[in-house]
């Protein structure tokens, strides 16, 4: 070293000096976003992905960022504003970001040690049908991906490791409904271990009251890329699921009432006897197989008038968000059906389902909503708020909480201004 | 500059009127005076004079200008006469003395009253082919984002206010129960004479809830005998405009005649740039036309009426059909997959009357009633998804380019009444009263409906009652003026809707009263330097479906109340001296606007949702214009400039993170300037050739909150500037005036983005020719 210090020229310190105040500066213009870097340039230990929305006077606008820990409050100036109508994922290493108008899928980068988010590709799905208000695609590996419309009877399939579209399904469509139903779709995907995508469909009630309408029951979707084929599962002892399937601690899933079901009795000439019940759960597995031993019939344990939501699944115990139909009748007219969320008395209450007993489930009762949002290293995230939907409310206060127990939570973050969006952890 | 000595003793007349030279070019300057007594007036910019109250006898008129040969020839005015006339000068041959006297039109008249107002004279830029939606976006305080090309969505702000707060009249009645139902920007320039903008201060007249202010289409005078004008626009992305206008008065018989119409079509064929995806969604830059975005357009009115009568000013009665068609391109922010089908259309047909009267010396009854049908279609049913090459490359399952069908049709009927009286208490002081009813009937048709239970054939009654009474005083030799002003607000909502579900008909009603009131105070502390003062405490009624909801997701919020706003300005005006060669003015406005129960659509992570009173806001800013004219050498500059602060206030609700915030997508910082030379006698005697350039600065500003976000990454509008340049000729042959115009709009070929990001047109060339008789 000594060597080298004298054989140095004045022009090789002078590089030198140069480079050294070149990459200082580097350092310091470049710390947008990186308020959670490890000390020294280290890499950052973990990579927290969390997004949410904003209300703008022109519409809502989404955001997100990426922390070594998610921070007590959020701190919109450091988030990557993504537009209106846009979704957050994440899988792996990367976020991925959704434009309905766009129809494009954006992979994200995260510096491992400024956490700074920088562009990696763009897939388009323009050509393909699928656009909007879809669900979220479905990650089998860092290289196949795959997104839906069944409507369209479309199934693309993706690598995300190269942004590129691999192939195209074409399946058959979700079956006809003999009618125009006001919301009819797939939206959550669930891998299996045999390489399929099991889809639990949602569909609604005839865009215009009150014909003679009984639907056959629940549905899921079976899609095998193998032979790019799916296959459609009916059960008929509960009218319609949900978006999502619950699973419990032990991979079990649930198939839970939509929300649109408790339109069906008020609203439509029905033979109740052959109606599927609006308000039963079942269990179904990775097959798409239903259960036959296992029929709750929820409406036998608590008055339902408005199923809202399921909250989650554990310990063979299910929590789920209700209006009681002893505080709440259905207004006469069906377009006044969704007033439920301006006047119904929400409750959330936590059903044993072996011993059938109800308790009140007070763990988010300072919120006016609540919902599942990821589970992350073996533990479920739930986001939570003060509905921002109601007239009397002055607040748009949502929150994520991390379950330590069945009725021990805590709050991760807080955000004003807008709804949460995405919760996940890069690494 | 109007003289005018009223003598309210008894019933008096009127004499006015437009002088023009032997080209049929408006003189400028002429004194029209009554000889013998010290009374007259001098014509304005566009040759326009009047002479109000004048006993009825008969009198010898006396018409001399500078350069001009003298008239004189009698008139013979009895009680309650409105004389109108046309006169023709003839060139003096001797030597012109280069003393222009320098008058004020009627628009200018109004703008140096107590009401806060901006004019637009359209006498020079109807012979360009610029839009309306450009001319106004010329003026200060006031901002036209567009969605395209001609025909295409605007969004009007006035101060930072937009939308519902702004509304738009054509002659005192809303634009909506016109021939123009389709929006203002496409209001044909030729079609009118001039644009009012009401900055925040509405005069009664109008009768209507405007949050923040008003913009006013006021059509062309008609004067003695035969008169008209026509004109034929064509220029890039198939633009093709013809407006054709005719009118015949005689002031002997009292009838007058108008008729007129327009056809507008154009393909907006433009070029944007866009990213196309290939089989495996890798996109591709790509410079295509729009494919589908066309725009076509007509409408005709006919007015037939009687004037100057001893029991009517004016009784007249007028038809009128506008039909419009436009294709829609793209959704809101031009991206993903163009529409190759998606259209709407609309058409308006009504009918109007007027009554004007003065039963005395001191009272004068102006009645306006009128019966509108419009009916809008929108069509999305195709399954074709479109590439940006307009190949239908994929057939959908489900039809609508937009996600979900549509194919609605919207009825409105709406029957409307304006009456105003005005009573002159004394000399200087005078009463309004208005009182504006609207009866109106909403109803419609889903036609992708069959069954009998259509949402949309649910019908909603409106019935708004606005009444106003206003104070005017003149003092100090007219160098101060006072306009004192309550208006109280009367809305009815009433929906009938069958439910199967319910017996007999479901009916949801609603009615609310509110108040506003306002003052301008408008004092000339020289004849050089005038300053005005406004204030009006104005208020937004929440629209139908804001209060009932949509039948869907979105509920009913019966306590919606209104959008309040308390709103002022502070203008100055100075101008040159008179009677020098040249012409100059400078102005500026202060203007605050403090708005409160801004409405909002709440929707809940449930999807759930209603309007509610949740936001506030304050815009406040700064305006300056200038302009001069040396009317020798024909050179005229002129130049304005808007920076405005439209913030957040909010103290609760969702914006409240974002109190202090830019309210978001607004542009804050914009300017304009203009110049134009005039050269005569190029290819003959008394032809002229002006040579006109104008530019238009808008500062970038960002499409969400300003703080929200890392720079890197904020979606924003850029900086824009835009440049317009073009000749005219006029040359007039016989009593034929014709213009022929050349222009280049958007001369840099500049990306410009104005609304969500969308891409206006580039560089389009436009040739226009007017004819004037």
């Amino acid at each position: 070293m000594k060597f080298i210090l004298k054989t140095r020229n004045r022009w090789q310190w002078i590089t030198l000096l140069l480079i050294g105040l070149i990459s200082f500066g580097v350092i310091s213009c470049n710390n947008d976003g990186d308020n959670d870097v490890s000390p020294n340039d280290m890499e950052a230990a973990s990579a927290w992905i969390y997004a949410y929305r904003l209300e703008t006077p022109e519409g809502r606008v989404y955001y997100m960022s990426v922390h070594e820990e998610i921070p007590s409050e959020s701190n919109v100036s450091e988030a990557v504003e993504l537009g209106l109508n846009s979704r957050i994922y994440s899988y792996g290493e990367h976020p991925y970001t959704w434009s309905g108008d766009a129809a494009t899928i954006t992979k994200w980068n995260v510096d491992r040690t400024t956490l700074a988010l920088s562009v990696d590709g763009i897939v388009s799905f323009a050509t393909t049908g699928i656009s909007g208000n879809v669900g979220p695609p479905v990650f089998l590996s860092e290289t196949q991906s795959f997104f839906s419309n069944l409507e369209e009877g479309v199934v693309v399939e993706w690598n995300p490791s190269t942004m590129e579209i691999e192939k195209v399904h074409h399946v058959d469509p979700l079956p006809d409904t003999g009618t125009e139903i006001d919301w009819y779709t797939e939206w959550f995907k669930y891998p299996t271990s045999d390489g399929k995508i099991l889809m639990p469909i949602e569909f609604g009630t005839p865009t215009v009251c009150c014909s003679d309408f009984t639907k056959p029951g629940v549905m899921v979707a079976i899609f095998d890329p193998a032979t790019s084929s799916i296959a459609y599962k009916h059960d008929d002892r509960l009218y319609a699921s949900g978006l999502n399937l619950l699973t419990d601690e032990n991979g079990v899933m649930y198939l839970v009432p939509g929300r649109r079901n408790s339109f069906v009795i008020p609203y439509f000439d029905v033979n109740v006897n052959d109606l599927p019940n609006p308000f039963a759960l079942l269990k179904v597995d990775e097959a798409g197989t239903f259960d036959p031993n296992f029929y709750v019939d929820l409406s036998d344990i608590i008055p339902i008038a408005f199923y809202a939501s399921s909250v989650f699944v554990l310990d063979n115990k299910l929590v789920l968000t209700y209006v009681d139909a002893n505080d709440y009748n259905h207004p006469a007219s069906f377009d006044q059906r969704w007033s439920v969320y301006a006047t119904g008395k929400f409750k959330t209450v936590m059903i044993d389902l072996e011993t059938k007993e109800v308790t009140p489930f007070q763990a988010f009762s300072e919120y006016e909503f609540s919902g599942y949002a990821n589970t992350i290293d073996g533990k479920n995230y739930f986001y939570a708020g003060f509905s921002d939907g109601l007239i009397t409310s002055t607040s748009s206060t949502s929150v994520y909480l991390r379950q330590d127990g069945i009725n021990d939570y805590t709050v991760l973050t807080t955000h004003k201004g807008g709804s949460m969006s995405h919760i996940g952890k890069l690494w | 500059m109007v003289i005018s000595l009223g003598v309210f003793a008894q019933q008096t007349g009127s004499f006015e009127g437009k002088i023009i030279d032997e080209n049929g070019e408006p003189v400028l300057g002429i004194t029209v005076l009554i000889k013998g007594y010290n009374k007259g007036a001098i014509t304005d910019s566009q040759g326009k004079f009047s002479i109000p109250n004048i006993n009825p006898a008969t009198y010898s008129i006396e018409i001399s200008g500078v350069g001009f040969e003298n008239q004189e020839f009698k008139l013979v005015v009895k009680a309650g006469d409105k004389i109108r006339r046309s006169i023709t000068l003839k060139e003096s041959t001797t030597e012109i003395d280069e003393v222009i006297v320098v008058a004020e039109s009627e628009g200018q008249t109004l703008e140096l009253s107590a009401k806060s107002v901006e004019v637009i004279d359209t006498r020079e830029v109807k012979l360009k082919s610029a839009d309306l939606g450009e001319i106004m976006a010329q003026t200060q305080g006031v901002n036209v984002q567009r969605a395209g090309g001609l025909g295409s969505n605007i969004r009007f702000s006035l101060n930072g206010l937009s939308g519902d707060q702004i509304r738009f009249f054509y002659d005192d009645i809303p634009l909506n129960y016109t021939p123009y139902a389709f929006g203002i920007a496409n209001v044909p320039v030729n079609m009118i004479d001039r644009v009012e903008i009401y900055k925040g201060v509405v005069p009664i007249r109008f009768g209507a809830d405007a949050l923040g202010g008003a913009v006013n289409l006021v059509s062309p005078d008609i004067y003695n005998g035969l008169g008209g004008s026509a004109s034929y626009q064509v220029g890039s992305f198939g633009t093709h405009r013809v407006t054709a206008n005719i009118n015949y008065a005689n002031d002997k018989t009292g009838l007058f005649i108008v008729a007129g119409g327009f056809y507008d079509h154009t393909d907006n064929d433009y070029e944007v740039d866009v990213e196309v995806p290939d089989e495996r969604g890798r996109l591709q830059a790509v410079t295509v036309p729009r494919f589908h975005d066309g725009y076509e357009a007509f409408g005709a009115n006919l007015k037939v009426g009687i004037r100057n009568k001893k029991w009517a000013n004016e009784l007249s009665a007028e038809v009128y059909y506008g039909d419009y068609k436009r294709e829609i391109q793209h959704n809101q922010v031009m991206s993903g997959n163009p529409f190759g089908e998606v259209q709407f259309n609309s058409f308006s047909e009504g009918l109007g009357i007027r009554y004007n009267i003065n039963p005395s010396d001191k009272l004068e009854l102006d009645i306006k009633a009128g019966y509108n049908y419009n009916e809008r279609i929108s069509i999305d049913t195709s399954r074709c998804l479109y590439n940006w090459f307009g190949e239908c490359v994929r057939v959908n399952i489900n039809p609508g380019e937009f996600q979900e069908p549509d194919h609605l049709m919207t009825i409105s009927e709406s029957a409307f009444l304006r009456q105003q009286l005005n009573y002159t208490l004394a000399r200087n002081h005078s009463l309004k009263l208005s009182i504006a009813p609207t009866y109106a009937l909403r109803t419609g048709d889903d036609l992708l409906v069959d069954s009998a239970f259509d949402p949309a054939l649910g019908d909603g009654y409106l019935f708004d009652l606005v009444t106003g009474l206003e104070y005017t005083i003149e003092l100090l030799d007219k160098r101060l003026q006072n306009i004192a002003f309550v208006k109280s607000y009367r809305q009815s909502i009433r929906i009938e809707s069958i439910d199967p579900n319910v017996e007999g008909t479901l009916v949801d009603k609603r009615s609310v009263s509110n108040f506003g009131a306002g003052n301008g105070l408008r004092y000339a502390w020289s004849p050089r330097f005038s300053t005005k003062l406004s204030y009006e405490y104005a208020i937004r009624l929440p629209r139908q479906d804001e209060i009932f909801g949509d039948g869907l997701l979105i509920g009913e919020n019966l306590a919606l109340g209104p959008e309040t706003s308390h709103n002022f300005n502070f203008q100055w005006n100075y101008k040159s001296k008179e009677k020098t060669r040249s012409d100059w003015n400078i102005q500026g406005n202060f203007f605050l606007r403090q708005i409160d129960d801004l409405i909002f659509l709440f929707v809940s992570v449930n999807d759930a949702g209603s309007y509610d009173n949740v936001w506030s806001a304050t815009s406040k800013g700064l305006e300056f214009s200038g302009k001069w004219k040396d009317f020798i050498k024909g050179l005229t500059i002129s130049a304005n400039t808007t920076y405005q602060q439209y913030i957040n206030t909010s103290d609760s609700g969702p914006f409240e993170s974002f109190r202090n915030d830019r309210i978001p997508n607004t542009p804050f910082f914009f300017a304009n300037s203009a110049v134009a030379y005039q050269l005569q006698d190029i290819l003959k005697k008394s032809d002229r050739l002006s040579f006109f350039w104008s530019s238009r600065y808008v500062h970038e500003y960002f499409r969400s909150w300003e703080s929200a976000g890392l720079q890197e990454f904020k979606l924003e509008i850029p900086n824009q500037m835009i440049h317009t340049a073009g000749l005219t000729h006029r040359m007039n042959i016989k009593k034929l005036q014709n213009a022929l115009t050349l222009e280049v709009q958007n001369l840099a070929n500049t990306k410009v983005f104005d609304f969500f990001g969308v891409q206006r047109p580039g560089r389009a060339f436009f040739l226009k020719t007017t004819l004037q008789f």
